[in-house]
């Protein structure tokens, strides 16, 4: 499925995207093409931060890099994992670290949607984000 | 004692090497040797060829029994007599000593499974005089002390499940099981493995092979001093905390027992989070920080070209 930027995007499908990784960089830009393809995006650079807008704040899906100084997406999921297995987030993992496969059937055990390693095809990604939420 | 006899001994038993030979000793008795058969075997190795004699005096073991030692040595295979009168010894290097006793313990080992057949066939022309219904699953306890005997019950057990393996213990406890053949037989096991453990930096060495979906971190209040394995729901065995440095275990096959502590294990894995492979967030050479730093701008460029392409088209679409 092909999801290029469409004005004329439905506002109904206008989804509320919440992106967490500490390269200031992808987030400013994948806010952008979420912006273009008309969602809405709250993007954090710091785990911790990401962690209370999980909690606090209803989110449609949720793009998260592991590897972050401090408090790393491991942690988040952990975290949540620990607090209720039950109630966890759409989560798309978008990592630019190895993660063995074990790990990822690991991942997909805790109800992680999707894993995907950088650098991703951008349609794929927004094809994801669409998909789960 | 000659000049040459006080130089060996000084050579052999002399202080510098004593606690060496003494744990070379040591050791050599877990391969099936007396503390007097390793005595003369080390010192003929050390020394070279002696006469039966020379030994006996230079170790301070009667003649006698030398003679006998050195008998049941060469039945070992680990020494040889030299022709010659008199009749001198001397021994095979000590790798191929080991080997050679370790192959007679195999061989020992092959023969009582072989007897085993025979024991059991001889035992079915035997007439009962007990009622098999007197023999109810269900009551049964053991106690298990030391290392090799649990091991032993353990290892049955992982062979023999066909549903399930529960398996609560600290790192530690793994470790103590690291050399056998425990682990592997968890990470070869059919039945549905379930491990909880500390998986603590020193100790999850204890783990390796086994999947990481299988395992779930025990958290600060679940770190109880207590260890338990679970076959599917048949038996247990206990670990006790007895204090002393032998490990002490009771195996049950009580039903009420291994529902409790089965129901006790499914709370805590509920409540417990997987072991994630945490060493792949902060990669700790250079080679891998370059890779994740390249996918990482690769990814840039990707998110970039994806903008400006689309831009390009918007631009596009504008000016139609």
């Amino acid at each position: 499925m092909s999801n290029t930027i469409s004005p004329d995007n439905q506002e109904e499908s206008r989804l509320n995207v919440l992106v967490i990784d500490d390269n200031d960089q992808i987030t400013k830009m994948v806010s952008s093409f979420l912006d273009m393809s008309n969602h809405d995006c709250t993007v954090v650079n710091d785990g911790k931060e990401g962690l209370e807008l999980i909690k606090t704040k209803q989110y449609d899906s949720i793009v998260l890099d592991l590897a972050m100084p401090e408090f790393d997406g491991y942690e988040i999921l952990d975290t949540l994992q620990r607090e209720d297995p039950s109630q966890l987030p759409k989560i798309i993992i978008l990592t630019a670290s190895s993660v063995p496969i074990e790990t990822v059937r690991k991942f997909k055990e805790l109800g992680v949607s999707s894993c995907l390693q950088k650098p991703v095809d951008i349609d794929q990604l927004l094809a994801k984000i669409t998909e789960i939420a | 004692m000659t000049m040459e006899e006080a130089l060996i001994e000084n050579l052999v038993l002399g202080n510098d090497h004593k606690e060496s030979l003494k744990k070379i000793n040591e050791n050599l008795i877990q391969y099936g040797l007396t503390p007097n058969q390793a005595k003369v075997y080390l010192f003929l190795t050390k020394t070279g060829e002696k006469t039966a004699s020379a030994i006996s005096k230079s170790l301070n073991i009667p003649r006698t029994e030398s003679y006998h030692l050195l008998n049941s040595l060469e039945q070992k295979g680990i020494i040889f007599s030299i022709f010659g009168k008199p009749t001198k010894f001397n021994s095979v290097p000590i790798d191929d000593a080991l080997t050679i006793v370790i192959d007679n313990e195999k061989k020992r080992i092959s023969d009582l499974e072989l007897k085993k057949e025979k024991i059991l066939t001889l035992w079915e022309t035997i007439p009962k005089h007990v009622d098999d219904s007197e023999n109810v699953d269900g009551n049964k306890f053991q106690i298990l002390q030391g290392r090799n005997s649990i091991l032993v019950k353990i290892e049955r057990m992982v062979k023999l499940a066909d549903k399930e393996i529960m398996v609560l213990g600290s790192d530690s406890n793994f470790i103590k099981f690291y050399h056998s053949e425990f682990v592997n037989l968890l990470k070869k096991t059919k039945a549905e493995l379930q491990v909880l453990t500390t998986y603590s930096k020193k100790g999850k060495f204890a783990l390796d092979g086994l999947p990481l979906h299988n395992i779930k971190k025990l958290d600060e209040s679940n770190r109880h001093n207590f260890s338990f394995i679970i076959k599917d729901e048949s038996e247990v065995v206990f670990f006790i905390n007895s204090g002393s440095s032998e490990l002490m275990a009771i195996w049950t096959d009580s039903k009420s027992f291994v529902s409790t502590l089965k129901s006790l294990f499914k709370l805590i894995w509920r409540k417990s989070a997987f072991v994630l492979e945490k060493e792949n967030k902060f990669t700790k050479n250079m080679s891998e920080d370059y890779d994740h730093r390249l996918r990482e701008i690769e990814q840039e460029k990707v998110i970039l070209d994806y903008l400006q392409q689309n831009l390009m088209v918007k631009k596009g679409e504008k000016n139609e």
